[in-house]
């Protein structure tokens, strides 16, 4: 259990959709080692993007818990949840979620700024952006700094998405169907990508996907049915 | 530092702040041009209403004021009172040739000595009649409107000349059509300016056995005045004789007389700046006046008693400091002349101060004083009192001393005191004008004292240009009120603005506080952007708009002269307003009261929204279609 990066013990969280109670995760349990790749399957619905968001610590389970590096998240108040996300987690969304006011740049620049205040960000400017110029040219986009999504193709918006997820370096990377509003080629680069940051610099990785084929270019990959592994 | 990063992307990126800002900036240019001019009128308004009476006006709750070359004469010791006059109000019918006849208040003045209590004669015309606000004229303005007239005869004539030779011209010319149209333009011209040069309003000269009369400006019929310029055509020309039906029935309702007329000779008009009074009232000499409605001085036919001259009322000028002593040389001829005291005012400065009746005071701010007159000098400022009384003292230096500052509500006056054969200073604050009409009614007091059939000094009516005026201010003050209520409303139309304006982006970017949260920022942070974004648009908008504003209100006659030029409609008509143009002064303050209230609107309007985006869990706000 020490070795692992981010793990989950008995997981419930239902919804409320109308007058029924949904009953999404009925006890999960899974540990995730560091540098490893573990991608989550199940059918729509099953739970699995609950799973996630729940380990991403956007939102809080009904019981049960979430270790990130050794740490239980559920006895941290607001604030340390806050600072969990912005230094520890990566997330990448399906629907890439960039901030369509900004360009490139300023969306991969906009996590960094989450966490100092303005003189010490003066400060550190330099060097962000230096970290932020190495990331974006990592994920290929350092031609593109100054466009705003609306002029990026979907690939290169998940890119921008992906940039922004790690360039605080954060300890585990979580991505939720990134590939699943991307055709299959340029999904396939976008995985390689991802991929690519978990060879070369161990990044934990979990991604949650519906595509078999996807699923089977991680470590390890993990059944959800009906809100349990199988 | 994310905070005030996305806050400046958002108001540049996003065309949502744009009409946020809009609205902002319309929203404080209407409430500063508003309040701008609206104030700037009722100080206007106030100011002329302060001018009309002088500062005390003392009356008589029977109609009639007697002994008021008395209570005059008694008001001097007061140093605060700087100049005082008498005056008479009636009522009667004015009539201007076979058929003009316009119902008048009837004033009756001393001139110069009304114009120096008084803010009557700032607004004489003519010029000549300004400079020497007189109802006997001098020579100097008979020699002006003579002048005058010749000018204006003579550029008339001259045109007529001119007409009259292009007439020949075209005459001697050889028959064709255009010759006609030449000849037919020609004459017309030739009639239009003999006819101006029949109308025109010349300076008639005078009956001298007539009294003479000035006008109120906008008495109808007498003058026309532009509405876009505001400025006055004179209809009639001085000189002009009219003619005036008065009832006298000042002397109580005991007796009923006839109704008396009497012809004037109008010498000029004289504009207050108040319509309601300048197309009311008619000015003519006090003496006049009296003796037309029976209050002149009546000698008993048993060589009686009599009855006492009357006026209606006393007008007081005060200095702008309140010292509140009653004073009188002194006369016993010692070297140490100075001033005695005759009475201090209960409570006035100089009570507090510790001066006591029977002191004698020697000097005020190191200057000797002699008689009243000296300490009214140091008191209201001007030329160092020159020695009134021991003009041998005084060494025939050429050249003038420089003149004293005038002293206001708060000044130091240093008095100098002979109290029981020794000397010694003390220091006094002086108070407010507006107190010194507690000295006023102690002057009357000793008044009556002398003169018992005078009414007594708890009946007689002693008030301030505001009591008097209340009628008139007070309307005005409830209109401010008015004002601000009104102020309040359109304040909160752009509290409601930016609200809406809020509430409507915050909804359509629930998403962008997901991902903002997602990526570490947080619920405070959130909230603070749209705070801040809700302060900045509030200061970008007012600050647009309050320039805007500014430069508005500073061109708005311009602004309105072209409108009426260009559209010819004209708003602010000024023959029925009171002014010639449009107040365009804007207060500082008001400014600043705008602009803070502007980015509360701003704050208050993003609070709710705030909070909202605050609250809401991250993956609620992702999940947010």
């Amino acid at each position: 259990m020490s070795d692992a990066m981010i793990s989950v013990a008995g997981l419930h969280k239902s919804y409320r959709m109308g007058r029924v109670d949904l009953h999404v995760l009925r006890g999960v349990s899974f540990a995730v080692a560091r540098g490893e790749f573990v991608s989550i399957v199940g059918a729509s619905g099953s739970g699995k993007s609950t799973l996630l968001h729940l380990m991403g610590l956007l939102d809080r389970p009904d019981k049960g818990t979430v270790h990130v590096d050794g740490r239980d998240t559920s006895r941290l108040g607001a604030g340390g949840r806050t600072r969990m996300r912005r230094d520890d987690i990566g997330f990448v969304f399906q629907f890439y979620h960039l901030l369509p006011e900004l360009n490139v740049l300023e969306n991969v620049q906009i996590a960094q700024m989450t966490g100092p205040g303005l003189v010490r960000w003066l400060g550190q400017r330099r060097q962000a952006r230096q970290r932020a110029d190495e990331i974006l040219d990592r994920v290929g986009l350092s031609g593109r700094l100054k466009h705003r999504p609306s002029e990026l193709s979907g690939g290169e918006r998940q890119r921008v998405a992906l940039a922004r997820a790690l360039v605080n370096a954060p300890k585990v990377l979580l991505a939720d169907e990134p590939t699943g509003n991307l055709d299959r080629r340029t999904g396939g680069e976008i995985l390689e990508v991802i991929k690519s940051f978990n060879r070369d610099v161990k990044q934990t990785l979990v991604m949650v996907t519906h595509d078999p084929e996807l699923a089977a270019m991680a470590n390890r990959v993990v059944h959800l049915v009906d809100g349990k592994l199988k | 530092m994310y905070k005030l990063f996305l806050c400046l992307r958002y108001l540049r990126r996003r065309y949502i702040a744009l009409v946020a800002i809009t609205g902002m900036a319309l929203c404080v240019f209407m409430v500063l041009v508003v309040v701008s001019v609206f104030n700037g009128f009722l100080d206007a308004v106030e100011n002329a209403a302060r001018g009309m009476m002088g500062d005390v006006i003392v009356e008589s709750p029977y109609g009639g004021l007697p002994r008021y070359e008395h209570l005059m004469e008694e008001l001097r010791t007061l140093p605060e009172a700087t100049a005082e006059t008498p005056v008479i109000y009636a009522y009667g019918l004015l009539r201007v040739g076979p058929t003009f006849t316009h119902f008048v208040r009837v004033v009756g003045l001393r001139l110069p000595e009304a114009t120096r209590v008084s803010s009557f004669g700032e607004g004489l015309w003519p010029p000549e009649l300004k400079q020497h606000p007189r109802f006997e004229p001098s020579p100097e303005m008979l020699a002006g409107l003579r002048e005058r007239r010749e000018r204006q005869q003579a550029l008339v004539d001259s045109e007529i000349a001119e007409a009259t030779n292009r007439l020949a011209q075209f005459q001697a010319l050889p028959p064709s059509t255009q010759r006609a149209e030449q000849i037919a333009a020609a004459e017309q011209r030739l009639d239009e300016l003999k006819r101006l040069r029949k109308s025109m309003p010349v300076f008639l000269d005078y009956d001298p056995n007539l009294p003479r009369i000035i006008f109120g400006v906008d008495i109808p019929g007498t003058t026309e005045r532009d509405s876009l310029t505001g400025a006055y055509t004179r209809k009639m020309p001085v000189g002009r004789q009219v003619r005036l039906t008065l009832l006298p029935i000042a002397r109580g309702l005991s007796v009923l007389t006839q109704p008396v007329d009497k012809n004037f000779t109008y010498i000029g008009d004289d504009r207050l700046g108040i319509y309601g009074i300048d197309n009311l009232h008619v000015y003519i000499e006090f003496d006049v006046l009296q003796k037309l409605v029976d209050m002149n001085a009546k000698e008993a036919a048993d060589g009686g008693e009599g009855e006492p001259a009357l006026c209606s009322q006393v007008q007081v000028k005060l200095a702008p400091a309140y010292l509140g002593l009653v004073a009188a040389p002194a006369t016993d001829g010692s070297s140490a002349a100075g001033l005695l005291v005759r009475q201090v005012v209960k409570d006035s400065p100089a009570d507090k101060a510790g001066l006591r009746e029977g002191d004698r005071v020697l000097a005020a701010d190191g200057h000797p004083l002699h008689a009243i007159e000296d300490l009214r000098r140091v008191l209201t400022g001007g030329r160092e009192p020159t020695a009134t009384s021991s003009a041998a003292s005084q060494p025939a230096s050429g050249q003038n001393p420089p003149p004293l500052p005038a002293k206001h509500a708060g000044s130091e006056l240093r008095l100098t005191i002979l109290r029981d054969g020794a000397q010694q200073t003390l220091n006094v604050r002086l108070a407010d004008q507006r107190e010194a009409l507690e000295a006023v009614k102690a002057a009357y007091a000793l008044f009556q004292a002398n003169f018992p059939d005078a009414p007594a000094a708890d009946e007689a009516s002693i008030q301030t240009w505001e009591q008097k005026q209340e009628s008139f201010v007070g309307p005005i003050e409830k209109q401010r009120t008015l004002t601000v209520i009104m102020f309040s409303i359109i304040s909160m139309v752009a509290v409601v603005l930016v609200f809406a304006i809020f509430y409507m982006m915050v909804v359509q970017r629930t998403r962008d506080v997901g991902v903002i949260k997602s990526i570490g920022g947080t619920s405070a942070g959130v909230a603070g952007i749209y705070l801040l974004y809700g302060c900045a648009i509030g200061l970008v908008g007012s600050a647009a708009g309050a320039i805007g504003g500014c430069v508005f209100v500073h061109y708005i006659n311009q602004v309105h002269d072209w409108v009426g030029r260009t559209f010819h409609y004209v708003v602010f008509n000024k023959e029925a307003y009171l002014f010639d143009t449009i107040p365009n002064q804007v207060q500082p303050v008001v400014v600043a009261w705008v602009i803070i209230g502007a980015i509360l609107a701003g704050l208050l309007g993003a609070i709710l929204p705030a909070l909202r985006a605050a609250r809401m869990q991250p993956v609620e706000a992702l999940r947010y279609e």
